[in-house]
């Protein structure tokens, strides 16, 4: 009898002892093996972006250009769905009675408790009809995506387009952006993308075994707020730009105006251009495909990246060198005779009298400048001409001419001004005044880009003195309430203000009675400069700088016209109807001007 | 006498029925954890698991207070009755069941299941306690253990023509009473030693991918040494017979060894797979791994304390199968810890050790068989559940008792315990047998 209660005693023991094996077992599992626990965590709580609205981007009187327009995304989750009426959903987010079968198949297929996609950028007016009249719809869900609204659809190539960061982004960004950010490609867009972005947040929730989201993980303790994209204002007076943009229409070339004392481009015209609103949404691919292989380029920023000899506008520059440098004086003659007679008559020019340098500049003497080019850069002030060469240089480039301009959106190129360098290797060592004359009509090797001569007519209208171009006006504070201007260096040009006044004075002549007669204003005293470019593979170029009113300029402008001919017939007319339409409000003089520009073509 | 003084004082043991109520209450907190997962249910909720096992665990306890009323030669007087209606129904469940998971098992009656193999282990607890407390029975007349032995299997081969092998299993427990009453120890051992050598072979050749060659090389190496040993140690005497033992013993090893890799071999993809899975559920973790794999992450995400009631995320949605029924051990680890995890299996050690007490402290056989019976069952439950939550034992479905959802399984384990309490209470009495 004992020796059974024994082995009842021993039995149990036994499964005692087992049990402890099971608590150390436990004891390995829970407390000595931490990968549980973050396994655990690792499929219950999803951590969800929270994509914050992109900042807003203002125009110069501080009213919305740019905003946010929700979008909505139809999602369907096979297992709860419920389709009384197939033709009306299937009329309402436009896709076929197939169409939409093979997207139910492709959910279930993925999984049946899963949102799955069904059809993306619905706008909010379908968005409304969606919702009032699939009231008895079951497992369909919406899910927001803010999309870029233009409130003024203009100026497409100043702000530039945004989509979804890819991949490659994300890697190369190392961790600023996150799936599912919008990143800026070009203009404004991508320039001020860090402002515009905000930061993304991220909310933790809870997902049970079927990946449906059962709520907050730990009451949203570890929530990361979204950070609000900052609002951005710019320069850009919207009502300009459009307006630009108009006459502009059938038209290859570019406007750019400058408010000059402060360096604020008011108005950036690239034309032809493309309706902003065209890169946003479900179309963006479709329609960005088709920009992009227009012919006429829209996608193209002529403006910043276009090209060309400036023409007759570069006696300007010239001219004020040559005084600052002593070469000429407001008084120095020169005989024209029809070409410059030192070169063999070139090059060429119209028949003018001799004369000095006011007249010179307000009938455009080629001769005069040639003779102004030739000696500057012999001038006996030299040891040699390289000497010559050199300082000439230098003052074109501190007008901008030649080099970036450091402008707050991408891609700006510098043009073109050659370097002694450069001549040594294109005439091998030899040349002089006389090689390179044609510099002095702005026909030789010298490229400029509309902007730097919109830049350089600012520093022409300010008298020497200058703020680089710019878009940003402000940006709004981060409690988003008051906007802090952004501060831009005063700089100026080596060249002292007497002779500023003379050129004006010489350009306001241009206008009143000179090359320009058609950019004239009875009341608004403009000072400008016509340029004729040669063009060998067709009509010429017509080019006009000018800005306005002349003693206390609020525009400096250039427009460049491809292939439209004389510069005082076309180019100087735009620009003036440019000015009155900024400084009145409204163009009221010259409606006939209005009307032939308008409706002239020069695309072929 | 005795009759009177048990029907008018209860003499209830209340350590038995203080640990019965703690662990039904902890069971129900974890079932009202996972089924109350979206948070606004209420607690007599009858539409949900919680509200239900609340329901059955009152009908449970009243059912309980019934059986502590009765008097207590009654179950003596009806185990036979019990055990052949019991062989009944399972018989007809054969026919007629509900299958469910693939095993007939289930019976409807009025729009209620139940599973006629729990009420065939108290059936057969009562039967073999009745068998072998008659006078004359003996574990040395060889007839008598075997029909003793025939008694057990007899609803353990219905259970597994039923598919239910997990409550077929159930059935191997009753071991424990055997041994109590004086059974040889030898026999379960040489079947430990050969189910040793078995799973050993298994393990080594499929996971670990040794050669069957050097298992057997092995098993030959052993025996050398041990031959070695003999002949330097023993006496003359008992040279010879240890000499045979060990030849016997290799050569069983080696056949057992290469019988069992050839069985393996022969085996359905299938079956080998969930083989292997027990030894590493890695081998298929999205398959047959999946359940252990979850319950291990589901506990060891647990920690010291638990993430703290209702806080189980992993196991509240559902990421382990099973979760409220034989899962149910997970949420424990989960939400209360290795503590948590602790104290249940140390309540249930308690409930089992007091179960041998009052066996042992009796002056019938009768509750003392019925209760060896009765706490082999439990052990053998908590045993195979949680050993397979923690990745010890393969995946066997039977419930933890007073935990897994389930009313047919909650009755069943408080009748069973409850017969014992009522027995327990009339310690003093001596069954008289006389008609």
């Amino acid at each position: 009898m004992d020796s059974k209660r024994t082995r009842g005693t021993f039995i149990l023991a036994l499964m005692g002892l087992i049990l402890i094996g099971y608590i150390w077992r436990l004891f390995s599992i829970q407390v000595l093996s931490p990968e549980y626990a973050k396994r655990a965590g690792r499929t219950v709580i999803k951590t969800r972006p929270v994509i914050p609205p992109r900042g807003n981007i203002y125009n110069r009187h501080g009213e919305i250009y740019v905003s946010n327009r929700p979008m909505f995304n139809m999602n369907i989750t096979v297992s709860e769905l419920s389709i009384p009426d197939t033709s009306l959903l299937c009329e309402l987010i436009g896709q076929s009675k197939e169409e939409l079968a093979t997207k139910i198949q492709e959910a279930k297929r993925r999984s049946s408790y899963q949102e799955y996609l069904l059809a993306r950028n619905i706008d909010q007016v379908t968005y409304g009809k969606l919702l009032e009249q699939l009231i008895d719809f079951r497992g369909i869900s919406f899910s927001v995506a803010n999309r870029r609204y233009y409130n003024s659809a203009v100026g497409g190539n100043v702000l530039g387009y945004i989509n979804e960061v890819s991949r490659k982004d994300i890697d190369a960004s190392e961790g600023t952006y996150k799936l599912g950010d919008l990143i800026g490609r070009t203009g404004i867009e991508r320039s001020q993308d860090t402002i515009l972005r905000g930061k993304q947040g991220s909310h933790k929730v809870l997902v049970n075994v079927t990946g449906k989201v059962v709520g907050p993980y730990a009451q949203g303790e570890f929530d990361e707020d979204a950070e609000k994209g900052r609002d951005i204002m710019l320069g850009i007076d919207t009502e300009l730009q459009k307006y630009g943009e108009e006459l502009m229409k059938g038209k290859k070339g570019s406007i750019v105006a400058i408010e000059p004392n402060s360096g604020e481009i008011l108005a950036f015209i690239s034309s032809p251009t493309y309706d902003p609103a065209e890169l946003t949404g479900q179309q963006f691919s479709e329609n960005f495909d088709n920009l992009k292989k227009d012919t006429l380029f829209p996608l193209f920023n002529r403006p910043l990246r276009a090209r060309y000899p400036p023409g007759s506008i570069f006696k300007i520059p010239l001219a004020l060198a040559a005084m600052q440098e002593g070469i000429i004086n407001v008084n120095t003659y020169y005989s024209c005779g029809g070409g410059f007679k030192r070169n063999r008559g070139k090059p060429g020019c119209r028949f003018h009298a001799p004369q000095q340098l006011r007249s010179a500049i307000r009938y455009s003497c080629n001769s005069y400048f040639a003779a102004t080019y030739y000696d500057f850069i012999h001038s006996k002030k030299y040891p040699d001409h390289y000497h010559g060469y050199n300082t000439w240089y230098k003052y074109m480039e501190e007008m901008g001419i030649g080099s970036y301009l450091e402008l707050d959106i991408p891609y700006e190129i510098k043009g073109l001004l050659p370097t002694a360098k450069y001549y040594d290797g294109l005439y091998r060592g030899k040349w002089n005044g006389m090689s390179i004359i044609s510099n002095s009509i702005g026909q030789g090797e010298i490229l400029m880009t509309p902007i730097q001569m919109a830049h350089m007519t600012t520093i022409v209208a300010n008298r020497g003195s200058f703020i680089k171009p710019h878009f940003v006006r402000a940006i709004r504070s981060k409690q988003g309430r008051d906007w802090i201007k952004v501060g831009y260096e005063q700089e100026s040009v080596s060249i002292d203000r007497e002779h500023f006044d003379v050129v004006v004075d010489a350009m306001e002549s241009v206008v009143d009675g000179g090359t320009a007669p058609r950019a004239f204003i009875s009341d608004i005293p403009i000072a400008g400069k016509t340029g004729t470019v040669e063009n060998p593979h067709g009509e010429d170029h017509s080019v006009f700088i000018g800005f306005a009113p002349v003693d206390q300029p609020r525009i400096a402008i250039a427009v460049v016209l491809e292939n439209a001919g004389g510069g005082g017939s076309w180019a100087a007319p735009t620009a003036s109807l440019v000015i009155e339409k900024f400084l009145r409000g409204e163009v009221k003089e010259k409606t006939w001007e209005e009307r032939r520009i308008k409706n002239a073509v020069f695309i072929k | 006498m005795e009759g009177a003084a048990g029907r008018r004082s209860i003499n209830v043991d209340t350590l038995t029925l203080g640990l019965y109520l703690l662990l039904l209450v902890m069971g129900w907190l974890t079932v009202y954890t996972v089924s109350s997962a979206n948070g606004n249910e209420g607690i007599f909720d009858l539409n949900k698991e919680h509200g239900k096992q609340l329901l059955w665990m009152g009908i449970s306890l009243v059912a309980g207070f019934i059986i502590l009323a009765f008097d207590f030669r009654l179950f003596n007087t009806l185990a036979y009755v019990a055990y052949l209606s019991s062989i009944s129904l399972l018989i007809i469940t054969l026919f007629v069941g509900e299958e469910i998971n693939g095993a007939t098992a289930w019976l409807k009656i009025g729009g209620q299941q139940f599973q006629p193999a729990e009420y065939a282990k108290i059936a057969t607890a009562l039967a073999i306690a009745r068998y072998m407390s008659e006078q004359g029975f003996s574990m040395s007349n060889l007839n008598q253990v075997f029909i003793a032995i025939g008694i057990v299997i007899l609803p353990a081969i219905i259970v597994i023509l039923q598919n239910d092998t997990g409550s077929a299993l159930v059935f191997g427990s009753f071991i424990f009473v055997f041994l109590r009453e004086g059974m040889s120890p030898l026999l379960p051992l040489i079947g430990l030693y050969c189910f040793t050598i078995v799973i050993s072979t298994l393990y080594l050749t499929t996971i670990l991918k040794i050669s069957i060659l050097y298992i057997i090389g092995g098993i030959v190496l052993v025996a050398v040494i041990a031959l070695v040993i003999v002949l330097l140690t023993s006496a003359r005497k008992r040279m010879t017979q240890s000499i045979i033992i060990i030849l016997a013993a290799t050569i069983c090893s080696v056949g057992l060894s290469l019988g069992s890799k050839t069985l393996f071999d022969k085996l359905a993809i299938h079956q080998q797979t969930r083989i292997k899975v027990w030894f590493n559920p890695k081998e298929d973790p999205y398959g047959s791994g999946y359940n252990v794999i979850q319950s291990k992450i589901a506990i060891g995400s647990g920690g010291i304390y638990g993430k703290g009631f209702r806080n189980g995320n992993y196991t509240k949605y559902r990421f382990v199968p099973k979760q409220e029924t034989d899962f149910i051990y997970c949420t424990v680890g989960e939400e209360f810890g290795w503590i948590g995890s602790s104290i249940v299996i140390i309540t249930f050690f308690g409930l089992l050790a007091r179960l041998q007490f009052m066996s042992e402290n009796g002056k019938m056989s009768f509750s003392r068989i019925y209760g060896y019976a009765c706490l082999s069952i439990l052990f053998f439950h908590v045993l195979v559940n949680v050993g397979m939550t923690i990745g010890f034992i393969p995946v066997i479905g039977i419930p933890l008792p007073f935990f897994s959802y389930g009313g047919s399984a909650i009755l069943s384990f408080t009748v069973l315990l409850f017969i014992m309490i009522n027995l327990y209470a009339h310690r003093g009495s001596v069954l008289s047998r006389s008609l």
